[in-house]
């Protein structure tokens, strides 16, 4: 699939530039509605190149990018390894999906004067998202934390046409988004006051030659909370259910499916591989903080799911759940030497990405047609509107973790390495989230089929082609990978043991 | 015909998909030819294990062919198509789909070659069924269809914890024999007897299958049961306490046939009697009981389903199920009347038809074993089956107090079902060697000997005369509406009052802890905005977030610097 020739060593800086570029340029070459053929294209291409940088580095290994031919650590890196190539995989292809979805349903969500604007943001916030993920350098991650915090702050206020109170979400979202991303940026500034460098390899031996101060114990704090507000791991979760449900649906399936999964893959990376020294920042009180919120955010992001009344709330507040099975994954995981929770983890960070990126399209679908997804005016849907329905139902059990759903593999795994690690309770909290996620699916089931339909004058027929399609793609990935999970499954134990091995 | 290459289950969850997007008589013609499309593939499949796939460290065997399983798959065949053809008639697309994932399912189930595999397919079953039963389209089918999920979740549940421990204990999750002293081990025939309906766990049969629509019921008691039992025969042969489990379960359910009024519940009820024998054969576990058990569950999915299929007639043609309002339809029904008969022959194990075949085989295994108390106990179990279904049920139903019903045979596709059934129990009673062959073990059992039958008739006719007399003299438990009592209205009580307390209090003292919390202690603390207002204002929306998350830095903060 060398389609590159020559240029193919360039592949992870294309990954960058080609949706930095299009974002620039995407307000001057097109307007109006060329301007989501450009970002299509843009995306084709950056999904594109996402693939063959994982195929690449399947094949030949992790991949070194010094930017602009300074030499490291001064310069610039971009480090792509395994797992930063499945986020970025992940990153690109739902949100290639969403591109074209977005097609339709940004038409009625968004003003027309504003369309080069929102694909201009819109290409940015995946520029953003994808550059956390390659680079390899501690403060480029900052800064490309900000750019994608930033675009999806004003992603977000977008949706005011549809809501009023999205610019209410936006704003909350903005200052809180800004004290932890500050958190982050204090903890990058205290470990590099304590080491002289920036760059991820190079923070990491210098911090294994050190003996561990108060400096760089400040600055894990300061780290763990800053990322548990980015993971929107309860507690910190607040900003979340609003912003979600609140942002046009394009741009809530695309959050829902990346932005939370990235800051993961952040605390991943600072967690095992740049902090990953003899003491580590997986220390027992940490551990114990983070299991705990991961329980809670389990328990409590189920049960309150169940009380929504509306299906956009419902499907944020599973989200805050979804987040606690991932976290929980990896707060263990280095306790875990099958590597089954870490494994789990990963894998669940790509089933829930497409699940809960589909759930949101579907949700966004119901919005289209009849101007809201609260509950008492889907009554009796799932006869008028059978596709949609379906799709919901089929990302329902997905998130219950019936066996042909991805989600059933990735909680497997997750389950065996609670066992392997000695957490039986941690797995009875599992089992009891997915009991409570039975219940809010049902809800959905329940008033989409057995409810008789209200009649409110609206269209209730089922939704184009336009929205339907991406929906559907993006569930039935997911039922694809639960039905064949063999090569996902290498590839995630692979991306964690290379992972695990870098704490040890 | 046999062909190769392909998983008969597969074969139905494609049918299925086809069933849902078809209608009419496109879709009828999709719903009988796919089981047969799916058994000659079933014949095509190979000896041993094939359709291997290692997914990690994982080895799933889809496909693991041996006597027993071919056997099942055999029988799980010939009940879907059965079912199927008994459903024609129906235009209920959630049931007819919901029917074919179902018997995928417990297809599935059988033919699984290691655990793992197994409980995919476990939990396929307890999914599909559900449906079948929401499929009802009762006003009852929906609180029904959810109790009968708990119970089936709770045994996907089991199996799951039950593999985790067992290979955690770094056993092999093939298929075999399992020992109760291993780990996990417990939790595992726990699962099982979940679903072969163990005393205490009976429950779900006797609640559900009376919900079901008439056509829905044929199809839940061919599968879910049996699958069951297959698993239990497959893992758990000669473990002694099935003995005792087995012969409890052939002899409570009796009292609960003779008192109840719903035929389908008093069916229902007399199918737990039924497992009974096969859990008795599979606790004995010698080459006789063990053929013994499988032979008595295929004759049971074909005779149960028999008289499942009459009583669905009778509730199709008049709308009910209860002695009390049923009787006198032989001269309206005469075909089904007869067809209910042959029904209540095999079940009762008149010589000739299928039922003494295989549960003569159980008793003289009992025998053979030594176990005498237990030869008595299932041989009053026998002469109660004869009782409350042998008689009761034809009875009731089509003779009894004529009430002057409505009545007239019932679709052919219903009549045509239920006359393949019948000729079967004839086959297998009058030819048992065409079944003998097929089974697990070379055992040479010769059914008709003089002892064998003439203990048998003596049986049947001392039984039918104690019920004659009973009934001559009045004291026989006469047909009331009511609803009887059994195990199960402790969980259901007991989940109606766990509902009500997590609907009630629980939710009131959540809400009010949050809304404490949350709201009313930073209220508090900023002062209260007016007369009774606690609203939490747009400021704090934004400020306890914050304050969240400067507590989460002190407490990382103090984790890292002191912990």
């Amino acid at each position: 699939m060398n389609f590159l020739g020559a240029w193919s060593h360039h592949l992870p800086v294309l990954l960058v530039l080609i949706p930095l570029i299009g974002a620039v340029l995407s307000p001057i070459v097109a307007r109006g509605s060329r301007g989501w053929a450009w970002a299509f294209l843009t995306m084709v291409a950056t999904a594109t190149v996402a693939l063959e940088l994982l195929l690449r580095i399947r094949s030949s290994g992790p991949i070194s990018y010094p930017l602009g031919g300074w030499n490291l650590p001064f310069g610039i890196e971009l480090y792509v390894d395994l797992l930063s190539a499945i986020i970025a995989l992940v990153v690109a292809g739902v949100g290639l999906v969403v591109t074209f979805y977005a097609r339709t349903s940004v038409r009625f969500e968004i003003p027309d004067d504003r369309f080069g604007f929102f694909w201009s943001l819109w290409l940015l916030a995946i520029t953003g998202l994808i550059g956390i993920v390659i680079t390899g350098d501690a403060f480029n991650l900052y800064v490309m934390l900000e750019i994608s915090s930033l675009t999806i702050y004003g992603l977000i206020a977008m949706g005011r046409m549809r809501d009023r109170r999205a610019l209410t979400a936006a704003f909350n979202y903005l200052i809180l988004g800004s004290i932890g991303a500050a958190f982050i940026l204090i903890a990058i500034g205290l470990l590099y006051s304590e080491t002289g460098t920036l760059n991820m390899a190079d923070l990491h031996r210098r911090l294994g030659a050190i003996e561990a101060n108060a400096t760089i114990r400040s600055a894990r704090a300061f780290l763990l909370a800053g990322l548990g507000l980015k993971m929107a791991l309860f507690p910190l979760h607040l900003w979340m259910p609003a912003a979600y449900s609140r942002a046009p649906s394009a741009v809530a399936g695309l959050l829902a499916a990346t932005a939370t999964k990235v800051g993961i893959y952040m605390a991943m990376r600072f967690f095992y591989t740049v902090l990953a020294t003899d003491e580590g920042i997986l220390t027992a009180p940490n551990v114990l903080i983070l299991s705990g919120c991961a329980g809670a955010a389990i328990v409590f992001g189920s049960a309150t799911a169940a009380r929504q009344r509306s299906l956009s709330l419902l499907l944020a507040f599973s989200s805050v759940a979804q987040i606690g099975y991932i976290v929980l994954g990896m707060a263990i995981g280095h306790s875990d030497p099958t590597g089954y929770a870490m494994t789990g983890s990963i894998l669940h960070i790509i089933s829930h990405a497409l699940m809960k990126g589909g759930l949101f399209l579907c949700a966004g679908i119901f919005i289209w047609r009849l101007g809201t997804n609260d509950f008492d005016q889907l009554a009796g849907i799932g006869r008028r509107m059978p596709w949609t329905s379906a799709a919901v139902v089929a990302g329902g059990l997905g998130l219950i973790g019936v066996p042909g759903t991805a989600g059933f593999i990735s909680k497997l795994f997750l389950l065996r390495g609670l066992f392997e690690s000695g957490h039986p309770l941690l797995a009875v909290l599992v089992l009891t989230g997915s009991v409570l996620a039975a219940i809010y699916t049902w809800r959905f089931v329940e008033i989409a089929y057995l409810k008789p339909p209200v009649e409110n004058g609206l269209d209730h027929s089922e939704a184009p082609l336009g929205m339907l399609i991406p929906a559907w793609i993006l569930i039935g990935a997911s039922l694809v990978i639960g039905f064949y999970p063999g090569p996902i499954i290498e590839i995630a134990s692979e991306a964690a043991s290379t992972l695990l091995g870098g704490s040890g | 015909m046999a062909i190769e290459g392909f998983h008969p289950s597969f074969v139905f969850l494609i049918g299925a998909v086809v069933a849902a997007l078809t209608r009419g008589k496109m879709r009828s013609l999709v719903m009988v030819a796919t089981p047969i499309i799916s058994f000659a593939f079933l014949r095509g499949l190979p000896l041993g294990d094939s359709f291997v796939f290692e997914i990690a460290q994982w080895t799933l065997t889809f496909s693991h062919r041996d006597e027993l399983s071919w056997l099942f798959g055999l029988l799980f065949h010939l009940a879907a198509l059965l079912a199927v053809i008994y459903s024609l008639h129906t235009r209920n697309r959630m049931e007819q789909v919901s029917a074919l994932v179902y018997a995928a399912s417990a297809i599935g189930a059988v033919l699984a070659g290691d655990l793992l595999t197994l409980f995919i397919w476990w939990e396929m079953l307890a999914l599909s069924s559900t449906f079948v039963v929401f499929a009802g389209r009762q006003r009852r089918s929906m609180a029904i269809g959810l109790r009968y999920f708990a119970f089936q979740i709770v045994s996907g549940l089991c199996l799951l914890t039950g593999i985790l421990l067992y290979s955690n204990s770094g056993m092999s999750l093939e298929l075999g024999r399992l020992d109760l002293t291993t780990p996990g081990t417990m939790w595992i025939l726990l699962a099982f007897g979940i679903k072969a309906g163990f005393p205490l766990v009976h429950t779900w049969i006797v609640d559900t299958y009376p919900a079901a629509s008439a056509t829905g019921t044929v199809f839940l008691c061919a599968f879910t049961t049996k699958t069951a039992v297959y698993a239990l025969a497959r893992c758990f042969p000669g473990t002694e306490e099935l003995i005792i489990i087995g012969a409890v379960m052939t002899c409570f359910p009796i009292f609960y046939a003779i008192i109840e009024n719903d035929l389908r519940k008093v069916l229902s009820y007399s199918m737990i009697n039924q497992i009974g024998f096969m859990v008795v054969g599979i606790g004995l576990g010698t080459e006789l009981a063990i053929n013994g058990a499988v032979a008595h569950a295929f004759n049971d999915v074909l005779f149960k389903g028999l008289l499942f299929m009459s009583m669905g007639a009778v509730l199709h043609v008049t709308g009910k199920s209860r002695g009390t309002d049923l009787g006198g339809l032989w001269k309206k029904m005469p075909w089904t009347t007869g067809l209910c008969i042959v029904g209540a022959a095999s079940i009762s194990a008149v010589p000739l038809f299928s039922g003494f075949v295989s549960k003569s085989m159980v008793m003289a295994a009992a025998v053979e074993q030594g176990h005498t108390w237990l030869w008595l106990i299932l041989l009053f179990a026998s002469a109660g089956v004869l009782e409350h279904a042998g008689i009761k049920i034809p009875y009731f139903a089509f003779f009894a107090h004529d009430r002057g019903l409505e009545g007239r045979e019932p679709p052919r596709n219903m009549l045509l079902a239920m006359l393949l059934g019948a000729g079967l129990c004839i086959l297998i009673g009058c030819r048992p060697d065409l079944l003998y062959s097929m089974l697990p073990y070379n055992v040479s059992f010769e059914p008709f000997t003089t002892t064998h039958v003439l203990i048998q008739i003596q049986l049947l006719l001392f039984a039918s005369m104690a019920v004659v007399v009973l009934m001559k003299t009045g004291t026989y438990p006469p047909e009331l509406v009511k609803e009887n009592l059994d195990v199960d209205v402790i969980p259901r009580l007991g989940g109606r009052a766990l509902l009500g307390w997590l609907r009630g209090t629980f939710a009131q003292v959540t809400t009010r802890l949050s809304i404490t919390v949350l709201e009313r202690i930073p209220a508090a603390i900023a002062g209260p905005r007016g007369p009774g207002q606690w609203q939490l204002s747009s400021n704090w929306r934004l400020v306890l977030p914050g304050l969240l998350l400067v507590m989460a830095l002190l407490a990382f903060l103090i984790a890292n610097l002191y912990g």
